[in-house]
């Protein structure tokens, strides 16, 4: 094989590879569960060994903070609890935190998160608001989440700070007789809005 | 035959040795960019600097608004060659999206010329996303927008406006405006959530 046609197949090789790593990022966004997700996901609910609230408490140590919690599918389809997390706490801005996501198996006897310091660009965007809006807060997420359970009588399965409509809310997702209810709070007093 | 084949294999190298040094680039280019807090020296020489801005931080903020490209953060800064420079953070879908669906940008320029014609940046390195994500969650809450605050500000204090930013202070989220006049900055702050007027203090 002469000089010029290595080139050719390097640069070839070396323009898929490129195309291949831009195609993986823009899919790798917020995850919008399709209904069969869904379903998935409220299936394996009971199968978890510990409540959101315990996954919240048990990320929370010394100034590390969480900023939103969840019960997800992994990438293998498995039920995980995911924990974003402010390291260094809710007063210090996002430019100067360590934002991170604790995220394992919650069917184990103990919840042994692998844990990942935010550096893409759709996570630490998503994380910084997370934090400006949990930071806002009169409220702790574990005080949210104790009402959201209290009120519903349900599983609460996610607990997200977001901007709707450019107003504060935190978005509450409980799962009770395989249906979902979203519970709204206003972020900067604490207050119950409302349950869809 | 063994000349072709050697000659094959340090082109090989070459390539891998160029990629290499590409890759080192790129990464040392999205390397850690603190906000700049001025020494004092510097902070009398962005001062000094300041009237020879051909325009105010208000047209600055006029200028960076176009269409749904909303500023949400603005100031006068020296650039790495301590000349000055205008820089406004915009959010260029607006906002009403999350920073994770937004393009968080700055445009910088010298506005000393006749026309600002800033250069423009898509933020993609952790630091100044923070930042901008923070700045557009901020300034999204608030029933104001930057331009209202850094006029009231020009008629509250007289001198020149030389930076807005929205931040959160002990949980408290405000605009902090500065003001240059007779080479002493003043402070303004103003509630995020209502828009109001908190306080102001002299800083030097």
């Amino acid at each position: 094989m002469n000089a010029f046609y290595r080139m050719m197949l390097m640069a070839l090789l070396l323009g898929a590879l490129f195309l291949f790593k831009v195609a993986y990022a823009e899919q790798e966004g917020e995850e919008e569960y399709k209904f069969t997700d869904y379903s998935a996901l409220l299936a394996l609910l009971p199968n978890s060994k510990l409540s959101l609230a315990e996954g919240i408490k048990q990320s929370t140590k010394g100034t590390e903070t969480p900023i939103s919690a969840k019960f997800e599918l992994d990438d293998s389809g498995k039920l995980s609890l995911s924990i974003y997390t402010a390291e260094k706490g809710l007063s210090v801005e996002p430019e100067k935190n360590v934002l991170k996501e604790l995220a394992g198996s919650p069917e184990q006897a103990s919840w042994t998160p692998e844990t990942e310091v935010f550096k893409d660009v759709e996570h630490v965007a998503r994380s910084s608001e997370h934090l400006v809006l949990t930071a806002l807060s009169r409220r702790s997420l574990l005080a949210v989440v104790n009402d959201a359970a209290a009120r519903s009588g349900g599983t609460v399965y996610s607990i997200t700070p977001a901007l709707e409509g450019r107003k504060p809310v935190f978005v509450v997702l409980v799962a009770q007789d395989d249906k979902v209810s979203k519970l709204t709070y206003d972020i900067p007093s604490g207050k119950f809005l409302a349950r869809k | 035959m063994m000349r072709n084949s050697a000659v094959d294999w340090l082109l090989t190298l070459s390539m891998l040795v160029v990629l290499s040094v590409l890759t080192y680039q790129v990464a040392c280019g999205q390397e850690e960019e603190e906000e700049k807090e001025y020494e004092p020296a510097g902070q009398a020489v962005l001062l000094a600097l300041l009237p020879h801005s051909k325009l105010s931080l208000a047209d600055g903020v006029k200028l960076a608004h176009k269409g749904a490209e909303t500023p949400i953060s603005a100031k006068f800064e020296l650039d790495d060659s301590k000349k000055l420079s205008l820089s406004v953070y915009t959010a260029e879908k607006g906002l009403s999206l999350e920073p994770e669906d937004n393009v968080l940008k700055e445009l910088s320029g010298s506005p000393e010329e006749s026309t600002w014609t800033p250069e423009v940046e898509v933020f993609k390195d952790k630091h100044h996303l923070t930042r901008a994500s923070e700045q557009l969650v901020l300034v999204s809450l608030s029933p104001r927008s930057l331009l209202d605050i850094v006029n009231d500000a020009s008629n509250r204090q007289s001198g020149m406006v030389y930076s807005i930013t929205p931040r959160l202070q002990a949980h408290k989220p405000v605009f902090i405006v500065l003001v240059a006049k007779n080479g002493k900055v003043t402070s303004l702050a103003y509630d995020v959530l209502t828009g109001r007027f908190l306080w102001q203090n002299e800083r030097q």
